[in-house]
Parts: C-alpha cells; sequence; structure tokens
C-alpha cells in the first residue's frame, strides 16, 4: 500500500479487500471517551447530539424560507406579470409595446457563501408558482457567449418535468446552442403543452400560464465579464418578440454595479426594477433568537465562543452558513466530552444522573463552578457533597432544574431590557439584541458601565417616551409564549396606567415652595445679587413631581427584576453542563498556518518542549532541527543569500554544536558530507514552504521571498 | 468640517491652511492588522445595521455612528500566538556578512554586547571604504537610535558589533513603535525608503559552491549521506507524534459530519496520514493524491474516480459532464470514498479552475477530503466562496518530519538534476530512429562538443546543420529536416533559440560531459 516513490502515478485507489464489506461511515462508532472505548454513555451523548442538531437544522431550515419571503413573493408577483400580450400566434395583435426586457436587480448582500441557498430557494419558488423554465447561471461558468447559450439552453431543454411519457427524450446535447433553436423549442413546447392529451396520471404542479415566461438568473453579475454580457443582452433584446424572456440580476453590493458593467446602450434595453432583500445580518439575528435564545435547546455558547462566532460574521464574511457551520462544531466539540451527557430535556436527564457511576460523577464534580458551590457550603455538607454519591446526585438535579429556571426567566427579561434600551443615545447596552446577550454572557450586567449609563439616561426620560418604551416591553413580554412572565407583564401594566393617569396634570403639580417670599426682580439687579439668588435656589432640593417619583419607582422595580434574573451565566453552578466555553473554536474555523509554520521554524521550544532549545534573544541554539537553524541565517539576509556562506554559516553553526570546541575555526573548503546534505536537505524544504527561490541573478545566489520573521 | 445637524441641514466652514493638520487624524495607535479589516468592514457592518433602523431614525443614526469609536473584534484578536505584525512586518536593511556574525555569536552563545572590542576574524571580502550616503545615512540612523538605547558609541565607523546593535535597537525600536511614538516614524520611513531603494539586490560575496569538494550532490549521494544523518529530539518528537494520534477519533465524528480536514504544520504530514488511514479507515475506499507531483492534473484525479472507484469505463466530453456523473453516482449508490490529498497546494493543483472543481467534488455528499497543505502563502487558493463550500477544519499538525518525497521532484539548485535520466532517455529514443535520423543528432552532438568551452556558444544555427546534413547525404530538404528537428524537439533531445540575427540555433541541453560519454557508446 504504498503511495510513494513513483515517478508516474499521482493517485492511488484503495478498496477493501473483496471479501469485506465495506463499511458505512456512522457517526455513533466514533464517539468514544478517552480510552477510545465505546460505551453506554458515549451512546448516549451520541444520540442527544444527533437528535439536538436534527431539531436545529430543521428550525434553521424553515427560518430560511420565511426569511426571504417577502422579497421572493414580490419578486415571483413581478415575474409573473412580465409579458401580459405576448402572443405566438401567426397574426400579431399588436407588437410588443417596447423592446426592453424585463429585469429584476435582487440586491442580495456581500455574504457569497449565502447565495447558494438563496438562489435555489428563488428557483423552486419561480418553479412551483409561474414557470418552470428556470436557467441559473454561474459567473464561474460563463466567459464567453457559447458556455452561456449552451448553459441556458440545456437547462431549458432538460428540464425533467416536462419530459412527457410520448415524447422522446431531448437530445440536448447533439443541438447547436443558439437562439433560434430555442425559439423553435419554446414554440413547440407552448404548442405541446397546449394540446389536449395530456396523460392524467402525470403529476403536474399548478397550471402555469400560457406562456411561462423564460426565466435566466444570474447570481453572481459582478462576475461576469462585461464584454460578454452585453452581448447576450442585446442578442437577448432582438429575440424579444418570440419568446418571453425575463432577467434575474443577483447583485451583491449595489445596482450602481449594473450601470458600470453595462453601457447605456444595452442598459437601455433593459427594465429594471429594484428588489432588495433582507440584509444577513437580520437573518443571523433570527437565528440566534431561535436557536440561541430559546429554552427549547439545551445547548448554549459561552461568552467568548459567541463574541468569536459574531466577530467572524462581521468582520469576515458575512454568512450565516459558516456561522451555522461554527455552530455545529462548538456542539459536536461539547458533546464529545462527558459533561454533554446531561445537555438534554428534564425527564431524560434526571434518568442519566440516577444512572451515573463514581467515575463519571467526580468528572461533574471536578467543574470549577461546582467547586465554588461547594466551597460556600458547610463544612459537613462539603465533605457529602464530595464523597456521598446519592446526595450529590439529588445536588445536581436540583441545580440543573434552577438552570432550567433561570434560562425560561432570563429571555423574556432579556427581550424586555433590550427594548427598554435600544432606543437610548449611543446605545449604551448595544443597539442590537445579541450584543445585550453577549454583555450578560460576559459578566453581571448591572455592574456594567453601560447599564448605569442607561438608567441614568432612563431617569431623564419623559413621560411619552417612557409610556411608549414600556409598551414596547410589554408587546415584547406577551408574545413570549414559552415561559410564565405574566407576573411582570401585570406589574409594567399597572405602572403604565398609573402613568397614563397622571395625565397632563404633571406641570401643574409642581408646588413650588411658596415659604421662600418671592422676590421681584427689579429692573436693575447687581450681579453679585442674581449670583447669590441663583446659587441659593440651586442648593434647594427640588421637590419632585408626581411623574418624578412614578418614574423612579418604575426604573426601581425594573433594576430589582433585572438583577434577580439577568446574573451572567457563569456565576451559576454547573452551568458548564449547557455552555459551552473553550475558545479552540479559533484555531480550527479561522487558522493561521502561516503563523504556525513561522513559529515553528523561529520558535521549536513551542513544539518541542526541550530545554536545550529555549534560546535567548538573537541567537539561535544549535540544538535546533536543520530547518530552523537555516531560516533564521536566512533572515539576515538580504534579497539575494548567497549559498556558500549559507553553508559555511550553517556548517559553523551545527559543528560547534556537535564538537562542542565553541571555536569557528573549520576548514574553509574541506566540508562534511553529512553536514552538506542536511544542508541541502534543509534549504530544499524552505524552498518547498515557499520561503526562497533559485534566481539566476547570481551563479549559486537564491532570492528571499518573505520579509517578516519572528 | 462639516457636522450634520439633527435636522439633516449642513454647516459649512472654512478653514485655514494652517487648521488643516488638526483635522488629520492619526490613526496610527490602532495600527494592528487587524484594524484595518475592522474599519473597512465595521464601515460595512453600519452600513448592513443602517438598514434595520427606522426611517426617523436615520438622521440621527448619522451623528451616533461618527461620534462612536470604531469597534474592534475583541475574540478574533489573539492574545496568545504570533501577531500578525510580526509575522508580516518590513524589510529591514541587512549588511554583508550579518548571517556569518550571527552564526558566530551563537556560537559563542553570548548576548549581544554593545561596545565589543573583539573583532572575530571575518572571512568574507569586507569593503569598509564602500560608505554610500544611504548606508551612512543608516549608521547615523542607527546611532540616533543607540543613543536612545543608552549604549554609547565610540565611533562613527561600522563597528562589528553595530548590526548586533541595530538588530536589538530594531527590536526595540519596534516594540517602542507598538507604542506609537512620533519621533520614532521619520526614522521607521528613513529605513524603509532605504531597504526598497535601489535596484541592485544588495551586496552579498562572490563566492560559488565550486569552491566545495562537492559542488554538487545527487540524489542518491544525498541519500545516502542523510542515512548518517544524527536524529535529535526523538522524544520530544513522539510526544508530539502521540498528541496529534489522539485526534484521530475526533477527525473521524468530524468528517461523519459533514466537515473536511485541513491540516497544516511544519512537517511532512504523510506519516500521520498513512497511520490514519491504515489504522482507522482499514474498510473503506480510499484514494490518495500526491498533489505535489509536478504533473498532475484535475483530469487524473477526475479519471482515477470514475474508472477505479466508480468502476465506469466510458469518457467525458468535459469535466463538468464528469462531475455531474460523479455526483449523480455517488448519491444514487450512497457509495463514501475518502479521498487523501496531500498538498493540496502542489504547484500543479494550485490554479483557480483546478480549485474550483475540487470543491465542486467536495459537495458530493459522499465525499470527504483530507488535505493538507505545506507553502506559507497556500490559504490565498480559496475565496469565501470556495473555503465555504470546502468547509474545513484546521488542524495545526506540527510533525519537523523531514519532507523526503515532497522535496524530491524539486529542482533544488544543489542537487544535480537530470543527469541520468535525460542520457538514458537520449539512448532510448535515439535507437528507436532511423540512421539518418541518428546521424543528424551526431552531427549536432559533435559540433556542440567542440564548442563545449565556448560560453558564449547559443547552438548550432540551422543553415549549418542543413549544409552539413547535405554533404552526408542525410537529408534531401529543408522539410525533411525541419521534420526530423521537430522529432527531436518532442522528445526534448534539443532546443531551439532564436538568435540576435533572426536565425534559429539548435542547442543539446546536456552538458559535455554527458554529451562526451553518449559520443563514446552511442548505442549503450
Amino acid at each position: 500500500m504504498s503511495t510513494s516513490g513513483s515517478v508516474s502515478k499521482a493517485c492511488f485507489v484503495f478498496k477493501p479487500k473483496a471479501g469485506k464489506r465495506k463499511k458505512k461511515l456512522n457517526p455513533a462508532d466514533y464517539f468514544v471517551d478517552e480510552s477510545g472505548a465505546r460505551t453506554e454513555a458515549t451512546r448516549a451523548r451520541c444520540e442527544t447530539y444527533q437528535i439536538l442538531w436534527e431539531d436545529m437544522n430543521k428550525d434553521i431550515e424553515a427560518l430560511q424560507t420565511d426569511i426571504h419571503k417577502k422579497v421572493f413573493d414580490d419578486l415571483v408577483g413581478y415575474v409573473g406579470s412580465t409579458h401580459p400580450g405576448f402572443c405566438l400566434g401567426e397574426e400579431i395583435q399588436h407588437k410588443v409595446s417596447s423592446n426592453e426586457i424585463p429585469t429584476a436587480a435582487l440586491v442580495t448582500g456581500v455574504n457569497m457563501p449565502d447565495h447558494g441557498m438563496i438562489f435555489s430557494n428563488l428557483t423552486s419558488l419561480l418553479q412551483d408558482n409561474i414557470t418552470p423554465y428556470v436557467a441559473r447561471l454561474q459567473a464561474k461558468d460563463c466567459s464567453a457567449m457559447k458556455n452561456i447559450m449552451s448553459k441556458v439552453i440545456m437547462q431549458f431543454m432538460d428540464n425533467k418535468e416536462l419530459l412527457d411519457d410520448d415524447d422522446d427524450e431531448v437530445q440536448v446535447k447533439r443541438i447547436s446552442p443558439t437562439m433560434p433553436v430555442l425559439c423553435g423549442w419554446y414554440a413547440d413546447s407552448v404548442k405541446r403543452s397546449q394540446s389536449p392529451n395530456k396523460s392524467p396520471s402525470k403529476k403536474r404542479k399548478t397550471s402555469y400560464g400560457q406562456y411561462p415566461p423564460l426565466v435566466i438568473v444570474m447570481e453572481d453579475l459582478e462576475g461576469f465579464p462585461a464584454q460578454v454580457l452585453q452581448d447576450f443582452i442585446i442578442i437577448c433584446s432582438q429575440y424579444l418578440s418570440r419568446l418571453p424572456l425575463v432577467l434575474v440580476f443577483g447583485i451583491a453590493t449595489t445596482v450602481t454595479a449594473v450601470h458600470t458593467l453595462l453601457p447605456h446602450s444595452v442598459s437601455s434595453l433593459l427594465c429594471m426594477e429594484k428588489f432588495q432583500a433582507q440584509p444577513s445580518t437580520e437573518y443571523l439575528s433570527q437565528v440566534i433568537n431561535k436557536t440561541l435564545l430559546s429554552t427549547k435547546y439545551p445547548f448554549k455558547l459561552g461568552h467568548r465562543v459567541f463574541q468569536l462566532l459574531l466577530d467572524i460574521f462581521l468582520y469576515h464574511d458575512f454568512s450565516v452558513v459558516n456561522f451555522i457551520r461554527g455552530l455545529q462544531f462548538a456542539m459536536l466539540e461539547h458533546f464529545f466530552n462527558d459533561l454533554g451527557m446531561l445537555c438534554c430535556g428534564v425527564k431524560l436527564r434526571t434518568s442519566r444522573i440516577r444512572a451515573m457511576d463514581h467515575r463519571e460523577l467526580e468528572a461533574i464534580r471536578k467543574t470549577s463552578s461546582f467547586r465554588r458551590y461547594v466551597e460556600l457550603q458547610k463544612p459537613q455538607e462539603q465533605r457529602d457533597l464530595l464523597l456521598n454519591d446519592k446526595l450529590t446526585k439529588d445536588v445536581f438535579i436540583s441545580l440543573l432544574k434552577d438552570l432550567d429556571s433561570y434560562h425560561t426567566m432570563c429571555y423574556p427579561i432579556l427581550h424586555c431590557l433590550h427594548a427598554l434600551t435600544c432606543g437610548l443615545p449611543r446605545h449604551p447596552l448595544g443597539k442590537q439584541l445579541r450584543e445585550l446577550y453577549s454583555l450578560v454572557l460576559e459578566s453581571n450586567v448591572w455592574e456594567t458601565q453601560g447599564y448605569k449609563d442607561a438608567f441614568n439616561l432612563l431617569r431623564l426620560m419623559a413621560r411619552d417616551d417612557l409610556v411608549s418604551v414600556l409598551g414596547q416591553c410589554v408587546e415584547k413580554l406577551e408574545g413570549w409564549t414559552e415561559s410564565d412572565v405574566s407576573d411582570v407583564i401585570m406589574e409594567v401594566q399597572t405602572y403604565m396606567a398609573q402613568l397614563d393617569s397622571l395625565g397632563d396634570g404633571s406641570q401643574e403639580e409642581q408646588e413650588e415652595p411658596e415659604e421662600r417670599p418671592k422676590e421681584r426682580l427689579s429692573k436693575t439687579t447687581k450681579l453679585h445679587d442674581l449670583q447669590n439668588r441663583l446659587r441659593e435656589s440651586a442648593k434647594q432640593k427640588k421637590k419632585l413631581t408626581k411623574y418624578e417619583v412614578l418614574r423612579n419607582k418604575i426604573l426601581d422595580y425594573l433594576d430589582e427584576i433585572f438583577r434577580t434574573h439577568l446574573p451572567s451565566p457563569t456565576t451559576l453552578p454547573l452551568h458548564e453542563v449547557y455552555y459551552y466555553r473553550v475558545s479552540t473554536l479559533r484555531r480550527h474555523m479561522n487558522a493561521a498556518p502561516r503563523a504556525a509554520i513561522q513559529t515553528a521554524l523561529s520558535n521549536p521550544y513551542y513544539y518541542l518542549q526541550d530545554e536545550t532549545l529555549k534560546s535567548e534573544d538573537g541567537t539561535i541554539p544549535n540544538t535546533a532541527p536543520d530547518v530552523c537553524i537555516a531560516y533564521k541565517l536566512h533572515l539576515e539576509c538580504g534579497r539575494l543569500i548567497n549559498l556558500y556562506d549559507w553553508l559555511q554559516a550553517f556548517v559553523m553553526l551545527v559543528h560547534s554544536g556537535e564538537e562542542n570546541d565553541g571555536a569557528g575555526t573549520s576548514k574553509q573548503n574541506k566540508v562534511d558530507e553529512v553536514l552538506q546534505a542536511r544542508f541541502i536537505r534543509a534549504v530544499s524544504e524552505l524552498q518547498f514552504l515557499g520561503f526562497i527561490k533559485p534566481t539566476k541573478r547570481k551563479t549559486d545566489h537564491v532570492a528571499r521571498l518573505t520579509w517578516g520573521g519572528c | 468640517m462639516a457636522a450634520p445637524k439633527a435636522n439633516g441641514s449642513m454647516e459649512v466652514q472654512f478653514v485655514g491652511d494652517e487648521d488643516v493638520a488638526q483635522h488629520v487624524e492619526d490613526k496610527r495607535p490602532t495600527l494592528r492588522s487587524s484594524s484595518r479589516a475592522a474599519k473597512s468592514s465595521s464601515a460595512q457592518r453600519k452600513a448592513g445595521v443602517l438598514h434595520l433602523t427606522n426611517q426617523d431614525q436615520d438622521s440621527s443614526e448619522e451623528e451616533d455612528g461618527q461620534e462612536e469609536s470604531i469597534q474592534h473584534p475583541t475574540a478574533l484578536v489573539d492574545q496568545k500566538g504570533v501577531a500578525g505584525s510580526e509575522v508580516y512586518s518590513f524589510k529591514t536593511p541587512k549588511r554583508t556578512g550579518q548571517m556569518t556574525r550571527l552564526a558566530e555569536d551563537s556560537v559563542k552563545n553570548q548576548t549581544p554586547k554593545p561596545t565589543s572590542g573583539k573583532t572575530p576574524v571575518r572571512r568574507s571580502a569586507r569593503k569598509p571604504a564602500r560608505k554610500t550616503k544611504a548606508s551612512s545615512r543608516a549608521s547615523s540612523s542607527d546611532e540616533s537610535e543607540s543613543d536612545d538605547s543608552g549604549e554609547s558609541d565610540s565611533s562613527a565607523e561600522e563597528e562589528p558589533a553595530k548590526p548586533r546593535k541595530q538588530q536589538t535597537s530594531t527590536t526595540s525600536t519596534r516594540k517602542r513603535r507598538g507604542g506609537g511614538q512620533d519621533n520614532v516614524l521619520p526614522e521607521m520611513v528613513e529605513e524603509y525608503f532605504h531597504a526598497h531603494g535601489g535596484a541592485r539586490p544588495g551586496p552579498t560575496s562572490d563566492r560559488t559552491l565550486s569552491r566545495l569538494n562537492i559542488p554538487r550532490m545527487d540524489q542518491a549521494r544525498l541519500q545516502s549521506a542523510l542515512q548518517h544523518a544524527p536524529a535529535a529530539h526523538i522524544q520530544h518528537l513522539q510526544q508530539l507524534y502521540q498528541e496529534h494520534r489522539c485526534h484521530f477519533h475526533k477527525w473521524m465524528l468530524q468528517l461523519s459530519n459533514g466537515f473536511n480536514l485541513l491540516l497544516y504544520g511544519l512537517g511532512s504530514k504523510r506519516v500521520l496520514i498513512d497511520q490514519f488511514r491504515s489504522t482507522i479507515l482499514r474498510d473503506t475506499v480510499q484514494m490518495v493524491v500526491n498533489g505535489y507531483f509536478p504533473s498532475i492534473t484535475v483530469k487524473h484525479i477526475l479519471n482515477s474516480i470514475t474508472e477505479e472507484v466508480l468502476e465506469h469505463t466510458g469518457s467525458f466530453r468535459s469535466v463538468q459532464d464528469q462531475l455531474t456523473f460523479i455526483k449523480d453516482t455517488f448519491e444514487e449508490t450512497g457509495e463514501e470514498l475518502f479521498l487523501f490529498i496531500h498538498n493540496i497546494d502542489g504547484p500543479m493543483l494550485r490554479g483557480e479552475k483546478v480549485q474550483t472543481v475540487l470543491c465542486q467534488l467536495a459537495q458530493v455528499g459522499g465525499v470527504r477530503i483530507i488535505a493538507t497543505i505545506d507553502h506559507i502563502n497556500a490559504p490565498l487558493i480559496w475565496d469565501q466562496n470556495k473555503s465555504s463550500r470546502f468547509n474545513w477544519l484546521w488542524y495545526d499538525v506540527t510533525s519537523y518530519e523531514p519532507y523526503v518525497e515532497e522535496t524530491s521532484y524539486e529542482n533544488s539548485l544543489m542537487v544535480q538534476q537530470s543527469g541520468v535520466l535525460a542520457l538514458s532517455s537520449l539512448v532510448h529514443v535515439l535507437r528507436s530512429l532511423t540512421p539518418n535520423a541518428r546521424g543528424v543528432f551526431h552531427l549536432l552532438a559533435l559540433y556542440q562538443l567542440e564548442h563545449k568551452d565556448d560560453s558564449s556558444y547559443i547552438g548550432m544555427s540551422f543553415h549549418d546543420l542543413y549544409q552539413r546534413c547535405r554533404e552526408k547525404f542525410l537529408v534531401h530538404s529543408h522539410l525533411t529536416l525541419r521534420a526530423q528537428l521537430t522529432e527531436f524537439k518532442d522528445h526534448k533531445l534539443i532546443r531551439t533559440k532564436k538568435g540576435s540575427d533572426g536565425v534559429e540555433n539548435l542547442l543539446i541541453p546536456l552538458d559535455g560531459a554527458m554529451l562526451a560519454e553518449y559520443m563514446e557508446n552511442p548505442m549503450s
């Protein structure tokens, strides 16, 4: 089974022996514990993970169809309304009014990885409702007119829905891809669909109109070569009388991209209408609300992981598909370790805890949050908790129940806080719900500066604003069906009623302290007197109006609610069961291979942990691997490196390390063969890695390709 | 200068020339490599967020946007590990013999002393008198830096220890640069232009490899010499290897959940992958592709899949057809294939079209890819679309193993290339030729041997060769000779170059010794 050393072949296939059956990949086989064994516990974890992930995925997919519903409906409606007077008969009743191709410009946003999904949804919607003829074009396949035409024709003609049993299969491959062919085929298919002898057994979706339009979807318009696109549009516009064509442009940036790609002469042939798809941030918020901010799924992300996934979304690619993958990876990692077994529904969890053995209990006892909890108990209880398994199990069950109830109340209150503070200037607690959630995950939210600022601002709010904000809170809370927040709703509603009843009387209620005689301001007041009077009045405590009293009461009540229900989950014992907090996610999803290679080369101690490899700044340990020594030496050179000098330096270093004589007196020309061979190997490896390349500028020199080095 | 007010009107203010500088903000304190991305995408982010606000809040939105500071990613910034600014730093000016000095210092294992009176024996032919303006400027900047660091400097001449100082002071300047002090900026600018200026690549010594006993080794000698190389750090390497082995089960789990693996890190990963294949994936269909192979094409890969895995013997009109067929077959039969690609960044697989085909392959349901990368710029071959389709999970498997296989195809300067291979191919081809063709070739070879010491020999001219061949009755016409030469060219036996006077020159790409050896026994 050797795949190396061949000079002719590069691909080798290995099949299992004839007798053995090919093994199917079953994820359950690979859920193993540290010793590599599959046990009852690992199977339990695997099952839980699979069920959880499937549910989450289903929900996310349902969201996917919803998120673009409005835009797609509009778009489909638009496509359906194009070409109203089209007909292919011999007598053309009236000429087609304009020679413009109806075009829909769908602005999709820069999240390229999500576009595949968007366009498949759109295609299926179109095929369900308006027309079976939808062709999708991608810029990477369409470098010339021939490619575009052949792809379009293949997709239209190969349409499997229209294969009647009686007709022969259209031999697409032999047809030359030209427009007249397409026209002929369209005329034929329209005639065929109008003919009465349709086999009733064939499953037809909703009947399309008499002349279903031909829709061509260009998924990434900016990638198309300009000339090809222009030619295609000009040709299409010539055939408008015979083919009801509709174009859909998928634009990632802005509509001005169309104007840069197409000159005026071509863009005047298009009759464009713009459709804006929902930005992916909106979709992300909905995904987060559905999966993480709900009590349906016990799996949650810790602060750093959540922030990391958000940062990757916001700063790298705006792609929700990648966010979901990160979520899946986090879940996989979480369920791979022991605690994952308890991350499930209540009944299952209770039975699993009862069935746990000592080793598993120990693993859970070791978690830092449980240890903190134990330290807070009395010594007798501490001993019990650590030694008495039965007691510990009961404690676990109750602690996890507490966590559950925390979750049920936490999310609606979170929405409430968000509704209160999202309208404030400068957004002290973030503009989006996810930012607030991130703050809650990190630490107790009432200790953050943003919270204090928010409450200060709230204490200055006017009555109408306060009423409207409270109204929004109540709305959010009422819409929350998963848990019981009726007390909070009632309280807030009573407060709102009280605020309303204060009504317009708020200004008149302001009592001025009448005790102090009001001094008439004489026409000429001395500055000194004025200053004194102002100072006195400022020192006097202004009596609060009724409104302000009520406002303070409301805000105190809300503050208390927040403090009760929004502690950071990291303060609760056993939160590690639900929250995935390890932040190695970054290394796997967003890695930096070049940094790894350069670290390995310049600092081998990081990987090899050998004491002799520790070096002070600037010198090279001579026990380092050859390639590291060669690398560090080459960093000292300019653009060209003389191989002979390099060899000498290398030999000097390595030789001294081996012989330990410490003097740089190796004889000039006589270089040990083995050392030379090692040097050659190191240089070839550096060339393979891409640090140097051979050059012809000077004999026996190599050119340096990088400038960094640490 | 212009601040939009809440009611939407713009206020324009006249600012004099001197005051303009005050309005230019210095963004340098946020010089980290992530901040540039943060700025551009925070603008994007704000733009994306702008959609979500109500219409009446738009104007206040803009005000807030200007007053908010730019938010930097908090979790994306790696606290441990190497900062990007250190990996991608600027070019700094280098001195002759710096490398030798570093080697010497490392040998002596001293910390760099500021004023070292000892002048170690230097073999490099130094030209101390050659002080261009640039280098004097550099040395003066050296001095200023070393003055800053508080080390005394006795003379204005270049002292042997000064490059060392320069090195440490550049590292200290680099650290200071991170603090963003204004007085370092002009020196940085000077250094930058000094380092990048000048068309000539910089002084290196003129010694060549011919000074060595064995200027070039061939592969066999290299391999045998390496057998005697001492192995170091065996224990630590074993430890590292064991750590990587622990990941095997996780890899299988992740593969079965739809992810593809990408392994990176210094050292050959062939051994690890072979172990993975033979232990865990024993009963599955596997395909191994050596991406570093210099003549691999994507067609080879696809053909192997269709012919050997799916056992289909037809041919396909285009790559797209083949891909569609593979996709359909895998979906129907539910087969599974593990595709191991060593060096997916190999020189023949780097192209965009190849990667597009590979990522379409990755999207086929039953195909799982485990690939390795080694080149430092490898991640550049994928854009957002491709890397999302590939669905990579990255694993660092540094192993310090030597790249035996991968570099055996490389054209290293110091390894004697292709002498044996060319001679055997020469003999083989000529044996199958007609006597006339052999005669033509001999003429060319003899002529070349006569001129082998002439360094400006560019080849025999076509006309010359034709004359001689005609004299010996080897060819009848131009056309026949051209046909012969085309055949030689196809077998890579000769090379043609257009000379300065427009005449074609023919050259045999073998060195004199080889050619002489061939001429001695033409039939061997």
